[in-house]
């Protein structure tokens, strides 16, 4: 069993983190609450595991990933990645990367949020763990059970998606 | 000039290309880049756009301010605590039950049904009738000595608990050690009963001139009650003797037992030597001993269960008599059927059985049938007393059988039930707080929900709706043990990173259970608790199935 105050200590400092990453996976807020809560217990369980080299931060976002997808899974929510039709890495689209004023004013308006919410969930995932649990490509591989490279397509298409989204409001704005 | 990919950009930008494994393609785009100024802007801009998308995706203050909520189940656990706790619960929650069939079904229900009967008396209404007035003949002296029998053990669990717990004196152990002690003698006490308690070294003696109007707890080294005793006796000591009239319950622990007196309700004694002599005994026997007598004077309307060394039955005993001992007389009545297992009988001239004679012996010869004896059912000779062999389920191959089927079964329902209703497979016992009230939950369910079918049951309307609650019951009952083997298997296979299958949990759980429900001693423990917490999760899980809809 855990320590217990010493997981106390942390489940406070991470409980706000958690829940956000929960909400983006996406949970609504209830289940979102009650995914949290579970990622903690998951944690707390298996919190002799954990090893103290590495972030605990990207460990219990692991968790709370795998557990959000386990519920997705069970919403009939999920569908399984199909990842050879995404291996292509020469069919891939070019696109301009987004300029930082689109990014500022997108960030201000909240389209950037909207526009990841509404991102596909295989590349929401992935994009997620990059950029707000800031994984690296090895960890995200390892945790959506993919090569490092795929990993790579995945998070450009997702990108390629926000670009074209965020461009297309900022221009309509 | 042909460009590098955007991926392979990308990965460069973020430093996703291994200087080692990636070592080509590392080497390739630095060297693109040392030349390619439309390249080296984009690597700039898609690092901005990286940070930039990292900057977004931070917390805001907002979303850093909230609060997490009370984080209890990370707290030290204290079982001990915990277990007392529930088992103070427990036993409340039985007493409860037991003040209710008392109080509702035995005092006003059963009153209403027989006058009911004689007023008016429908078939389907004097079937329920019968029904019940049979339980109030024969299953409610049962069912309240049972429940007080549970009540004891789990009050003297609870009190050992809190002496665990509690070493120091003070007022609040005291105060629960007081209630602890309440509850338990609230099962064993008719309700409107207090308590008396005697602890001393010396001897006991209540008089014939005394009468005790209470529940009363002896524990010394001679204890000898003459006098009336109007609740229960409980007396633990070297010797005992019972000469008085005990209006409840008699349960006595010594080297020798001796009863002389009335005992009204169910008589448990264990000891060296435990004798009857012209006693009154209205309730069952249970006895233990190396050595049990009846005399030709004592009277037992109820049954004689007793496992000694040798039994010497010269009484009455007005139900059945089941004995296992080395040595078996009759010489007195038994009103209906007598089983034996020894290894030398004896029925003697003066023997009278009202029904059937079935015993084990090692040899038929071992019998010895007094040709005057008068046995008024069949007498059948089962074979040898029951070695460990032939006791054992394990030797036999329909063990084996009805195992694999229950098995396979178990598994056929269980993935079809957490396939049909997945919360079910997303059931957690959480920590040992939630489990001592999971636990709480189910052994209410276990208890209450037959009760409380029996008694909705008096009325016309309430029949189907009891019979449909005992419908649902069973069920529960089945699944509670798959629900618990899904745990035990997901517990095991669980790892952080991946949840286990649902086939794979329930075959490992199943293994598991159907192993630990079969195991000797300790098996039928195991298969109570398995069933008290598959049903408190599943009730559980039922009861706040509104706030789950609400949540998805």
């Amino acid at each position: 069993m855990a320590d217990s105050a010493a997981f106390e200590i942390l489940y406070k400092e991470y409980y706000p983190r958690v829940f956000a990453l929960c909400r983006r996976l996406p949970l609504r807020h209830e289940c979102a609450e009650d995914a949290t809560q579970e990622t903690f217990t998951r944690a707390y369980k298996t919190f002799r595991q954990y090893q103290s080299d590495k972030p605990f931060w990207h460990w219990i976002a692991a968790i709370a990933h795998n557990h959000c997808i386990d519920r997705l899974r069970l919403d009939g929510r999920w569908q399984e990645v199909d990842m050879s039709a995404e291996a292509d890495f020469d069919q891939l689209a070019s696109a301009d990367a987004l300029t930082e004023d689109v990014l500022i004013a997108a960030e201000n308006q909240s389209q950037l949020h909207n526009a990841i919410d509404r991102l596909p969930e295989k590349y929401r995932l992935p994009f997620v763990m990059a950029y707000q649990v800031q994984l690296s490509y090895d960890d995200i591989a390892v945790l959506l059970e993919l090569n490092r490279s795929h990993v790579g397509v995945l998070l450009l298409r997702a990108k390629q998606q926000l670009r074209a989204k965020l461009t297309a409001a900022t221009k309509g704005g | 000039m042909a460009h590098q990919s955007q991926l392979q950009l990308m990965m460069y930008a973020e430093s996703a290309l291994h200087p080692q494994e990636d070592a080509g393609q590392v080497t390739a785009v630095s060297s693109h880049l040392t030349s390619c100024h439309e390249c080296r802007s984009l690597v700039a801009t898609l690092q901005a756009e990286a940070r930039s998308f990292s900057k977004a995706l931070a917390l805001s203050a907002d979303a850093q301010s909230l609060q997490a909520p009370n984080p209890s189940r990370f707290r030290r656990a204290h079982p001990l605590r915990d277990l007392t706790l529930a088992t103070l619960m427990a036993s409340l929650v039985t007493g409860l039950v037991q003040w209710s069939w008392k109080a509702l079904f035995e005092e006003l229900v059963l009153s209403a049904v027989a006058w009911g009967t004689e007023t008016w008396t429908p078939s389907t209404y004097a079937l329920a009738n019968r029904t019940f007035l049979f339980f109030q003949e024969k299953g409610a002296d049962m069912l309240n000595n049972y429940l007080a029998l549970i009540i004891a053990v789990l009050g003297v669990l609870a009190l050992f608990g809190l002496r665990s717990i509690w070493r120091k004196p003070g007022i609040f152990p005291a105060l629960l050690l007081t209630v602890a002690g309440s509850v338990t003698l609230f099962g064993m006490a008719p309700p409107s009963h207090a308590l008396e308690v005697i602890h001393q070294e010396e001897a006991v003696v209540i008089d014939a001139s005394e009468t005790i109007n209470d529940t009363l707890i002896v524990a010394a080294q001679d204890v000898t009650v003459h006098g009336n005793v109007e609740g229960n006796l409980f007396v633990a000591a070297e010797i005992v003797t019972v000469t008085g009239n005990i209006a409840g319950t008699l349960i006595a622990f010594a080297e020798d037992v001796l009863v002389t007196g009335n005992v009204e309700g169910m008589t448990v004694t264990a000891g060296d030597s435990v004798e009857f002599e012209a006693a009154m005994l209205d309730g069952d026997l249970w006895l233990a001993g190396d050595s049990i007598e009846l005399d030709r004077d004592t009277i037992a309307k109820g049954n004689l269960v007793s496992g000694s060394g040798s039994l010497d039955m010269a009484g009455s005993v007005a139900k059945d008599l089941f004995a296992g001992a080395e040595r078996v007389s009759i010489s007195g009545d038994v009103g209906e059927d007598v089983e034996l297992s020894a290894r030398r009988v004896t029925v003697t001239d003066s023997a009278e059985i009202g029904g059937d004679l079935s015993y084990r012996i090692p040899g038929e010869e071992e019998l010895e049938l007094g040709g005057n004896a008068v046995i008024r059912g069949d007498i059948s000779y089962q074979g040898k007393p029951d070695n460990f062999q032939a006791r054992n389920p394990l030797a036999h191959h329909d063990f084996y059988l009805w195992s694999a089927l229950w098995f396979i079964a178990a598994l056929l329902v269980g993935w079809l039930a957490m396939t049909l209703f997945p919360k079910l497979a997303q059931l957690d016992l959480g920590d040992a707080r939630d489990s001592l009230k999971t636990a709480g939950v189910g052994f209410l369910a276990l208890v209450s929900v037959p009760v409380m079918a029996v008694i909705v049951a008096i009325t016309v309307v309430g029949l189907p709706l009891s019979f449909i609650a005992i419908a649902i019951w069973l069920t529960a009952w089945y699944l509670a043990k798959i629900v618990v083997a899904h745990l035990i298997g997901k517990a095991i296979l669980e790892k952080p990173e991946k949840q286990p299958g649902l086939v794979l949990s329930l075959l490992v759980g199943l293994l598991i259970v159907t192993i630990a429900i079969h195991l000797p001693f300790i098996g039928g423990a195991f298969n109570l608790v398995a069933t008290i917490l598959g049903l408190g999760l599943m009730l559980q899980l039922w009861l706040n199935r509104n706030k789950e809809a609400a949540s998805d």
